[in-house]
């Protein structure tokens, strides 16, 4: 019992230490290099709450251990993955989002579908995933051409798996 | 263990019922996000399977669990509802029909000496990148639109005014 309550409670508290720290980062160093900054706040409470929970239970025999570090750091982690995808990414990179938020800025009596698109089209929309994916180390300029910088990344297997997902649902 | 491992076959269960009740709903005629629902169901099943195993205080106390058998009732409840979550949100990008600008921007340069920025935007149009997203805004009930003015229904405002403050905590304005 007490095992089963220190992992989901160790889960959620890291989480909102996650949470803290990541709003923290963004606050303070702007709008760079998102996806490093989130991936190494990530890691670095994931790493710090996992030595936290082997001194917490290091009594206990060394599979124990193990499982309950391995338990508390899924947890973690899918509830950082959620937090992630499901608030986080929409809010930053969601299309729908944006244009809610274009809509939301425009006079009372609404906006034209034109009108939409002069404030946000397709040219900005662009530029900044291809900003962001610079920023991040995805890819490179080279002569005002962009490439791919590695055959295999996270965002490719991302990629790939949206791709193979597609094509189950559709 | 041996709760966790529900956790996962509840969870694998839930999906392939999900993927195959997809299907007959759209071989009816009907596509419809509503069929997530069959991870709630899956939920339900999971805590009834596990407060079957799970042994009362007094058992548990007298007892000298193994790992294998360590009652972890809570552990893999959270574990079951956040693996079917992440599997949701992961999924409906897909589930709605879209590529992600992203995904698209990464497709298009695998292949060839890379583009220029005027290049890639000329691989999208204004059908599937404004067009469709309204629709589905229409559709969501979160915008209105009368006499070719969009506006903000009031499920609308509350969205995007909570995206707002979120955006203004984070200090983070270039969305989209």
């Amino acid at each position: 019992m007490f095992v089963d309550i220190l992992i989901v409670v160790s889960a959620v508290i890291f989480f909102l230490i996650f949470l803290g720290i990541h709003i923290v980062t963004f606050r303070t160093t702007g709008d760079s290099e998102v996806l490093k900054k989130l991936v190494y706040n990530v890691v670095i409470v994931g790493v710090f709450q996992m030595i936290s929970v082997v001194i917490a239970v290091r009594q206990a025999s060394l599979s124990l251990v193990v499982a309950v570090v391995a338990l508390t750091f899924v947890l973690y982690m899918l509830m950082a993955w959620c937090y992630i995808l499901g608030i986080f990414g929409i809010t930053v990179t969601s299309v729908r989002m944006q244009i809610l938020s274009e809509i939301a800025n425009s006079a009372s009596n609404g906006i034209t579908s034109g009108g939409l698109m002069k404030k946000y089209n397709r040219k900005r929309m662009i530029a900044q995933r291809l900003f962001r994916l610079v920023s991040s180390g995805e890819l490179k300029k080279v002569g005002g051409r962009y490439l791919l910088r590695r055959k295999i990344s996270p965002f490719l297997v991302h990629m790939y798996l949206q791709r193979i997902l597609f094509s189950v649902y559709n | 263990m041996m709760f966790i491992l529900v956790s996962v076959t509840v969870f694998i269960a839930s999906i392939i019922g999900h993927m195959v009740i997809h299907r007959v709903v759209v071989l009816l005629g009907k596509k419809s996000f509503k069929t997530i629902a069959i991870f709630v169901v899956g939920l339900i099943a999971h805590v009834y399977i596990v407060v079957f195993l799970a042994p009362n205080i007094a058992t548990f106390m007298l007892t000298n669990y193994s790992l294998w058998t360590y009652p972890l009732v809570m552990t893999s409840t959270m574990l079951y509802g956040l693996l079917a979550l992440a599997y949701v949100i992961y999924i409906a990008s897909p589930y709605l029909g879209d590529e992600g600008p992203t995904n698209k921007v990464l497709r298009i340069l695998r292949t060839g000496s890379g583009l220029t920025a005027h290049e890639i935007e000329q691989a999208f149009t204004n059908e599937e990148l404004f067009i469709k997203r309204v629709g589905d805004l229409q559709a969501a009930g979160w915008i209105k639109t009368a006499r070719k003015r969009h506006r903000l229904s009031s499920r609308g405002r509350v969205l995007a005014s909570s995206m707002s403050w979120y955006r203004k905590i984070l200090k983070y304005h270039k969305g989209g």
